[in-house]
């Protein structure tokens, strides 16, 4: 037994950092992997090998011909493109559309308002692709699959559901301030445009992440809507495409720096927004 | 209450927009190129499989379906083949464009894929799609194929071992398209000569010798099925029931033997052998760790690519069996054009599936993409015997059990019989080989 507490502590910290850094080694590894590979050609210009036996490329492997390839020779800019266009609008729409409702159960007092919050919550319990054999037939019937229109309403239809952590929020802001509006001859509109939306920015930031990154990272909706329509493509259902047989030798090098190139927007994103979104984050717990 | 109004005509503009373009016809995305628009490619001659009066009588059926309106078609066929297809269908429309204006999409749809992509919906299915041979149970007995239209011409026209896999209870179901979906030998010439190419055990005395690797995908029921067929084992479509896989009559000591002299074998060269996928050959080739493995036909050009002037492609080695040396007997696909039955327009749809599998269109295809014939005149011409590749693979389907009717409880059994065969510190006593084979075909038969 080791008596001196100081020691003691610090073979214990010891411990603990190795354990964690070993952790981290373990959890960031695949990302590390991930980047160096894509990186990773052939030094005599064919394609590299899918299978390779050495963790990490060799210097005289490393190279940009991945990067070059993905934007030359391959659809990768257009499904980008598409992901894009459909992130900004499904994030403008989602973004209005769970405010409003958020503002609306925070704010108003109708009598529909504590049945409509448990529909509201027992509906946003279920997963979004449950319904989806419905989602298709029903755009089907309106001439809407194959088509960005169509993805677009699938992402952000339902997403006003989506309002308990922003209503916890709201319910965090006093209600003397919208008293103090009324009283100056403020209506609802301007009450939430002018009063509760600029306090609710952190919220608002957090909506916008959110909303922006689903479509990157879905992959069953486009399958269903799209079909073999890959024209229309998201980046996530483009890359999965080149993990099939058909694909695999050659375009494997792509799906690996197609993957790198997907998660820079993401990432600037987090990194301009990161300080409002922990903020968010944790004023939306505060009461709910 | 200004703004309140300003927001609900927004809100109401927005809805009268969604349903504007709710209207707006989905089928055909923008961005698509329908090859109809476009002029047959320039230079080419135009290949007519039929004669002036087949055409004139096609032509009126067309012209019929047409009905004065414009015939829509869509194609799926892999990425790969998109340009040679494109260049095939504009040929199609130019020969039909006196009788009906004609145009077809080319979109892409690997074939592995295809058979379930037109089952989950036939309504937005191509009409006219290329896929593997495993498939034809799956797309035949709920009748999303057609039946052949023209079943004498293409029966007279593709070997008799295509056509037998295209047929489904008796009928003709698929245009036979592809005739190598296989897998064979391939070797560094540089390291194994052609003489030793002929046998298992001469192919890895030579690996040993050079130490080199000797690849194959031994645990994958596809590749795996080879030692049950080695011994004699086959599969004869199924049983009365409809669900359940028909063998021949088979000598299960001889199975047995068969599987075990793999495994004898792969036990004896652990050093040499190595359980991995196609791709990995072709890598092996490329790094020069690899002296011979077995590829797919579809691994053909990167494998070209990797070895250069040393490729060398055979048909699968001999084995020795106790003391006699046997061909190895393998599974052999196809890849066959099928119509979607709920087309709109199955008269053109049919007629273009004919046209795709015809000579000349496989032809072409053997030619730009390396596709092996099912074509009878395409597989006996000089430019298939010459090619060292395509010959070797339509040799082998002559040893080989055609990959179609299988059941979908046949690979998982074989992966595993596989996978035994593979793991090389097994100790192989013939009691324990014949006990796994057992299981294999038991799990198999779903008993």
């Amino acid at each position: 037994m080791i008596k001196s507490y100081k020691l003691r502590r610090g073979l214990a910290n010891t411990f603990i950092y190795i354990l964690l850094a070993v952790l981290g080694l373990i959890w960031i590894f695949p990302l590390v992997w991930l980047i160096l590979h894509s990186f990773r050609i052939d030094p005599n210009g064919g394609t590299p090998a899918v299978n390779v036996d050495h963790l990490f490329p060799y210097l005289n492997e490393l190279g940009f011909d991945n990067y070059i390839g993905l934007f030359t020779k391959t659809d990768f800019m257009l499904w980008f493109k598409n992901t894009f266009i459909i992130a900004v609008i499904c994030c403008i729409i989602s973004t209005l559309s769970v405010l409003v409702v958020a503002y609306a159960f925070s704010r108003l007092r109708f009598k529909a308002r504590k049945p409509l919050i448990n529909v509201g919550m027992i509906m946003g319990m279920f997963p979004g692709f449950m319904t989806m054999i419905a989602l298709y037939y029903i755009l089907k019937m309106m001439s809407l699959d194959q088509t960005m229109l169509g993805l677009i309403l699938c992402y952000s239809a339902g997403s006003g559901l989506g309002y308990l952590v922003m209503k916890g929020y709201l319910d965090t802001i006093p209600h003397a301030l919208d008293e103090a509006a009324t009283i100056d001859g403020a209506n609802q509109f301007q009450v939430f445009w002018k009063i509760i939306l600029p306090m609710a920015k952190p919220m608002v930031i957090y909506q916008i992440l959110t909303s922006f990154i689903g479509p990157w990272c879905d992959f069953i909706l486009v399958r269903l809507v799209m079909m073999d329509n890959s024209d229309g493509y998201t980046v996530a259902r483009g890359l999965w495409r080149w993990t099939e047989q058909e694909y695999k030798t050659e375009f494997y090098r792509y799906f690996l720096s197609g993957s790198v190139v997907v998660s820079i927007p993401i990432t600037a994103l987090f990194l301009y927004m990161q300080k409002y979104y922990v903020e968010g984050v944790t004023a939306g717990g505060v009461k709910g | 209450m200004n703004a309140k109004r300003i927001l609900a005509l927004v809100f109401a503009v927005l809805m009268v927009v969604g349903c504007l373009a709710a209207c707006d016809n989905g089928n055909t995305p923008a961005g698509t190129d329908p090859v109809g628009t476009q002029p047959a490619t320039g230079g080419q001659t135009t290949f007519v499989p039929w004669s002036a009066e087949d055409i004139a009588d096609l032509g009126a059926n067309i012209q019929k379906e047409a009905a004065g309106n414009k015939i829509t078609l869509k194609v799926w066929q892999p990425e790969a083949a998109q340009d040679v297809f494109k260049a095939q269908v504009a040929d199609f429309i130019e020969i039909f464009k006196d009788y009906a204006e004609i145009e077809i999409e080319v979109a892409i749809q690997g074939e592995g894929d295809a058979g379930a992509n037109v089952l989950s919906d036939p309504n937005t299915a191509a009409d006219v799609f290329g896929f593997a041979s495993d498939q034809i149970m799956k797309l035949a007995k709920p009748g999303a194929v057609a039946e052949v239209m023209f079943p004498n011409e293409v029966t007279s026209m593709n070997t008799e071992a295509s056509i037998s896999a295209a047929t489904y209870d008796g009928k003709l179901v698929a245009y036979p398209e592809v005739g190598d979906n296989s897998y064979f030998l391939c070797y560094d010439k540089s390291l194994v000569t052609a003489d030793q190419a002929k046998s298992l055990e001469a192919i890895f005395a030579a690996c040993e010798a050079a130490d080199k690797r000797f690849i194959m995908d031994a645990g994958n029921g596809y590749f795996s099925c080879m030692y049950l067929f080695t011994g004699g084992l086959a599969t004869e479509g199924l049983e009365e029931d409809g669900e359940t896989q028909h063998f021949n009559e088979y000598d299960i000591d001889k199975v047995t033997a068969s599987v075990k002299a793999f495994a004898d074998l792969f036990k004896k060269y652990s050093k040499n052998f190595e359980n991995n996928t196609t791709s990995a050959v072709v890598d092996g080739f490329k790094n020069g760790t690899t002296a011979a493995g077995v590829i797919g036909s579809w691994d053909v050009a990167s494998a070209k690519a990797a070895l250069g002037d040393n490729a060398g492609f055979a048909i699968l080695p001999t084995i020795n069996i106790d003391g006699t040396d046997t061909q190895i007997i393998n599974m052999f696909g196809y890849k066959f054009i099928g119509v979607n039955s709920q087309s709109k327009f199955p008269y053109t749809s049919q007629a273009l599936a004919y046209y795709l599998s015809n000579e000349e269109c496989q032809k072409e295809r053997a030619e730009q993409l390396e596709w092996g014939p099912s074509n009878v005149n395409v597989a006996n011409s000089d430019f298939v015997k010459n090619n060292e590749s395509m010959s070797a693979i339509l040799a082998q389907s002559e040893f080989s059990v055609p990959q179609t009717i299988i059941v979908g409880t046949f690979w998982d059994p074989c992966a595993a019989l596989g996978g035994y065969v593979a793991e090389t510190n097994n100790d192989f006593t013939t009691e324990a080989v014949k006990a796994e084979v057992e299981k294999c075909i038991n799990n198999i038969l779903d008993l």
